[in-house]
């Protein structure tokens, strides 16, 4: 089994204990030998003479590795049984998926008011940075959003998405080709709802669409809009 | 509630005050499913009475595993019951099969 470092899996556990009725507790832990576990958990249940599931959440180890799967079974309150589980478990970094090609679009500016948003970016496996600005044209103030929206696309078909929404931000006029920022963070779950969790499960191999668009709105008024697109290479 | 393995031997001291001193005693400790069948005994364990309390070491070898027995105590002056006693606590004795670990 292979998993990423820092998460939480739960070991489902089968197994009797005879006879009925004994206050039971189940240990699992990680570690290189028995004798230096780096990671456990434990859950408590109550024998029922027969087979029966038992699961755990377990914590996997920061550094990464092969890790033995020990277990430790209680009952009664006292140590009872020991065993070591079959397979072991390896504990990888998060896959790396690399945004190769990324291509942008020409803006597509939806009004000629002057106004119009623009981003930058920076990607990692799982996280999009990115900063927006707004061009204010001489003589205009007033209070803007920036929405960036995401898509991650299978031909036409959406496999994931997310969207951000700025707090309004005061504008203010400019001469022409001046900049300023609006808004820069992280937009740590574009994926949110959508079918493919990047997070935790390496996503199929293969290059996917993948589209943000920038939407500057003053008032509830789109002002511009800028789309980039470009591909995603998952190996 | 007391949790032992198959096949291990444990020695329980019974606590037991015969008057007068000088009487030929013998105490068993047995544990049983039922209450009738001795799934395991000390057999008869000798001593004699002291007039007063004395602790009896009474050796038994853990029955097989999956149940859960109560604990007896019978005490004889002279070949004769002369109290039957039960034990507060029952002794478990489990099985456990081997786990199987699914992620």
């Amino acid at each position: 089994m292979a998993f990423e470092t820092g998460e939480t899996r739960i070991a489902s556990v089968s197994l009797a204990v005879t006879p009925a009725g004994l206050p039971c507790a189940l240990n699992v832990y990680l570690g290189l030998s028995e004798d230096a576990p780096v990671s456990y958990g434990q859950t408590g249940f109550t024998s029922s003479g027969v087979s029966q599931q038992v699961q755990v959440s377990v914590p996997m180890p920061a550094a990464p590795g092969t890790y033995h799967v020990y277990l430790d079974l209680y009952v009664g309150g006292e140590l009872f049984r020991q065993y070591q589980a079959l397979g072991d478990v390896e504990v990888a970094e998060p896959y790396p998926i690399e945004f190769t090609g990324f291509t942008v679009s020409p803006f597509t500016i939806k009004a000629d008011s002057g106004w119009w948003g623009v981003s930058y970016y920076a990607v990692s496996w799982h996280q999009i940075r990115w900063y927006a600005s707004q061009r204010v044209p001489e003589g205009e103030t007033g209070s803007a959003n920036i929405r960036v929206q995401f898509q991650y696309k299978s031909g036409s078909t959406v496999i994931a998405s997310g969207s951000y929404t700025t707090t309004p931000q005061t504008v203010q006029p400019s001469g022409s080709g001046y900049y300023f920022p609006v808004g820069s963070g992280a937009v740590g779950q574009p994926y949110a709802g959508a079918s493919l969790s990047l997070g935790s499960t390496k996503p199929p191999t293969g290059t996917w669409t993948y589209t943000m668009t920038v939407t500057a709105d003053v008032g509830g008024v789109v002002k511009g809009m800028a789309v980039f697109e470009g591909t995603v290479q998952v190996t | 509630m007391k949790v032992f393995t198959a096949g291990a031997v444990k020695t329980a001291i019974a606590r037991i005050d015969v008057d007068p001193a000088g009487l030929p005693c013998t105490a068993e400790l047995w544990l049983s499913r039922d209450g009738v069948t001795k799934h395991a005994t000390s057999g008869q364990v000798n001593f004699t009475s002291t007039g007063a309390q004395e602790d009896i070491s009474l050796s038994v070898t853990m029955p097989a595993g999956g149940y859960l027995y109560s604990v007896y105590l019978d005490i004889y002056i002279a070949g004769g019951l002369v109290g039957a006693y039960q034990g507060t606590d029952d002794i478990a004795i489990p099985t456990a099969s081997n786990p199987e670990v699914v992620w």
